[in-house]
């Protein structure tokens, strides 16, 4: 018998119009996420996927309103979330999080609770009544306020704040919560960015005891909050259930209930077997995170397809593009990085800064140059193998060519885009980038050294700003 | 005492009275440009429409609801306003091969367009913060965005997001009597080089009132010439100097 004290799934829940009204506002941001082209199609994903959520689901009876549907989206920022009516998504930034399919399994567990304790309509519903009370509160200081209000709304601020908000909460919670936040209420939010203590503590308790029922091991579930728990980079906002409560009082909770666990046998599930499967995900996110000033976690999670598969020379690419995006920043933060202070500098550079001024920041920074010297190194050697390897790989000439533009070795750089342009499929959707570039070095370029092909041509000095990222 | 309470109510009833004046919201039409556009060095003359970002809110009492369907009617009725009026600038409007239909039969060129506009997304936070620092081009998104198919037939990129509060009947007589907010919209239109991803323009619209949902055209077909003339495009272009 389990030792778990669960709470049951409410037996008798009654949709009222506000409950109604919810679940209509979910079914449409599927249909958002569907219409964007942000969830995964792969089907061999998707039944795997399937697969893994069906199987926590075992005996669980049918609820009303509930069409449980498991599906990967599109996404970089590490989360998970499920939506009242059943479905359940898992980002691509926690799938190349994700070691094996039992963890995988106890993050579908926690997400599921969530839908079968209907905890997004009772949010709901306690957030309305706070929306009453607000409102109310709004009234008496209306009049107080309204001087206030008028001022400020004269200018453009309000609206400069307004717009500015809308743009940060696109880059801080991602497309995803972005679609969500504008077509539902607050709720929807919750719903992914988290709920209350409770309801969190709930779902994890309540994961550990589904886990075990579908015969995994449910200390997964305090190793998927450990890994979740991860600080390569600046993160602008704590989604998922990194927040409230503590990830170490989760793990801690989390681990005793699994040790309270009669032992049975468990099913062996390999980090080998789980990238073989989400392998193309992997690869789409890391190319997410170079585009979403996640160098770090990029370079990390190519390591790791690498270190799955050696010889693989798409990761070795790989790899050496995200080693070309870092910059002149360190594959690790620093322990200064990490620190209280640190997090305030980063913060800093990732809100006031774009990218290009970011690099030129860390470029000045005592170090800078020399890592950026290492890590363009590191690429070009990694580029170079590759060539060595398989002459006909265009996305290797591509790499190269634009880390020789960035180091301002521009007849190297025209070199690699020109044999970029000869091996690549007509149908590339870089090369018309390409040819633009090849146009404006032939024009800037002497006819003799617009013929020069040596890749082991010093650099010269990089330019004050990296053209491309 | 009993003067008191008549001094009290007539506080409040000035108060409410007042408070929809002071607290309402003006329409705002402003714009943001590159030099390179406002010397003439860039011209635009063809823009490439990416799928926009549409959204309504209801705004009730008891909190906000989401208005899909309205949001998309709202959205390609935008756009199209949006369109002609930049065809009515003679600029001519390239995006046959990213229109939402175009989009939903070719999975490709929406991952394609999903990346720009995450690219887009990734400078919005700054650009959004600092719109004036377009005339220090400061902002880009860099050549990337020449893997838009339709960005070899276009000088520009064309942005737009718009966002808008519908209040219920209840909210808005509260709103009325109490607060002085008005159902407002926003609607910025982003103009990025289709070469080299450089932002040359933002135009930002803000109406108040219902007339934003009901009547676009009216709310918007006016400022939008006035701005289009303003950042310099198509038949406004800039005669560059000698």
């Amino acid at each position: 018998m389990s030792l778990l004290a669960i709470s049951p799934t409410p037996p008798d829940f009654h949709f009222g119009k506000p409950d109604l009204k919810l679940l209509e506002e979910a079914n449409q941001i599927d249909e958002a996420y569907a219409r964007k082209g942000l969830i995964v199609t792969d089907p061999e994903i998707n039944s795997y996927l399937e697969f893994v959520g069906n199987k926590v689901l075992a005996n669980q009876p049918p609820l009303q309103y509930v069409n449980f549907k498991f599906r990967v989206l599109r996404d970089p920022i590490v989360n998970a979330w499920a939506l009242p009516n059943g479905s359940v998504y898992v980002t691509t930034g926690l799938i190349a999080r994700l070691q094996n399919e039992a963890q995988l399994a106890g993050v579908l567990s926690h997400e599921i609770t969530h839908v079968t304790h209907r905890h997004s309509y009772l949010h709901n519903r306690d957030m309305r009544k706070k929306m009453v009370a607000l409102d109310l509160f709004q009234a008496a200081s209306a009049v107080g306020g309204a001087w206030a209000q008028g001022a400020a709304n004269a200018g453009n601020s309000a609206m400069t704040a307004q717009q500015a908000a809308s743009a940060l909460r696109q880059q801080l919670y991602g497309m995803s919560a972005e679609i969500a936040g504008a077509l539902g209420q607050s709720i929807m939010i919750a719903s992914i960015v988290g709920y209350g203590r409770e309801q969190e503590r709930e779902a994890d308790d309540n994961g550990v005891e589904r886990m075990v029922t579908a015969g995994y091991d449910p200390h997964a579930v305090p190793e998927a909050l450990n890994l979740l728990d991860e600080h390569l980079e600046y993160e602008p906002i704590i989604t998922f259930y990194r927040d409230h409560p503590k990830t170490s009082d989760r793990v801690a909770e989390t681990t005793k209930l699994a040790d309270s666990q009669p032992a049975v046998a468990h099913g062996t599930y390999t980090e080998s077997d789980y990238l073989a499967r989400f392998a193309p995900v992997i690869v789409y996110n890391i190319r997410a995170d170079l585009g979403s000033r996640r160098e770090r976690t990029a370079v990390a999670r190519a390591r790791r397809l690498l270190a799955w598969k050696p010889d693989d020379l798409s990761y070795q690419t790989l790899l050496a593009d995200c080693y070309r995006g870092l910059g002149a920043k360190a594959p690790e933060p620093s322990a200064d990085e990490l620190s209280r202070h640190g997090v305030a500098v980063d913060r800093q550079l990732y809100f006031k800064l774009t990218e290009a001024e970011e690099q030129k920041t860390l470029r000045a920074r005592p170090g800078g140059e020399a890592q950026l010297a290492a890590n363009r190194r590191a690429a070009e050697q990694g580029y170079l193998v590759v060539i060595a390897k398989d002459p006909t790989r265009a996305d290797a000439f591509l790499g190269l060519g634009f880390l020789y533009e960035d180091e301002e070795r521009k007849a190297q750089a025209l070199d690699q885009y020109q044999r970029f342009l000869k091996v690549a499929q007509p149908e590339n959707y870089q090369r018309l980038r390409i040819q633009r570039r090849v146009e404006t070095l032939q024009k800037g370029l002497p006819a003799a050294s617009a013929s020069s092909t040596d890749p082991h041509e010093p650099a010269t000095h990089a330019p004050a700003v990296t053209r491309e990222r | 005492m009993r003067h008191l309470k008549l001094s009290i109510l007539l506080g409040f009833a000035i108060a409410a009275v007042a408070a929809p004046a002071l607290g309402s919201h003006k329409n705002l039409d402003l714009n943001y440009i590159s030099p390179k556009l406002a010397s003439g060095a860039d011209a635009i003359h063809s823009v490439c429409v990416v799928p926009g970002e549409m959204q309504l809110t209801r705004v009730g009492m008891k909190g906000k609801e989401g208005m899909a369907g309205e949001s998309l009617a709202w959205g390609n009725t935008l756009q199209k306003i949006v369109e002609a009026h930049f065809k009515a600038a003679d600029v001519e409007v390239v995006n046959s091969t990213i229109s939402p239909e175009q989009l939903d039969a070719d999975p490709d060129a929406q991952q394609l367009v999903l990346q720009v506009q995450k690219k887009y997304d990734s400078v919005a936070t700054q650009l959004e913060k600092n719109p004036k620092d377009i005339k220090k081009d400061r902002f880009s998104l860099g050549d990337e965005v020449a893997i838009l198919p339709c960005s070899a037939k276009s000088d520009a990129l064309v942005f737009f997001h718009a966002e808008g509060e519908v209040s219920t009947a209840g909210k808005h007589a509260f709103d009325v009597w109490v607060t002085g907010h008005r159902d407002e919209a926003n609607l910025r239109i982003s103009l990025v080089d289709s070469k080299n991803g450089d932002v040359l323009a933002l135009i930002r619209i803000q109406r108040e009132g219902d007339r934003y949902e009901k009547d676009p055209e009216k709310a918007y077909g006016k400022a939008l010439d006035k701005e289009l003339k303003k950042i310099k495009i198509g038949k406004y272009t800039a005669k560059p100097k000698k």
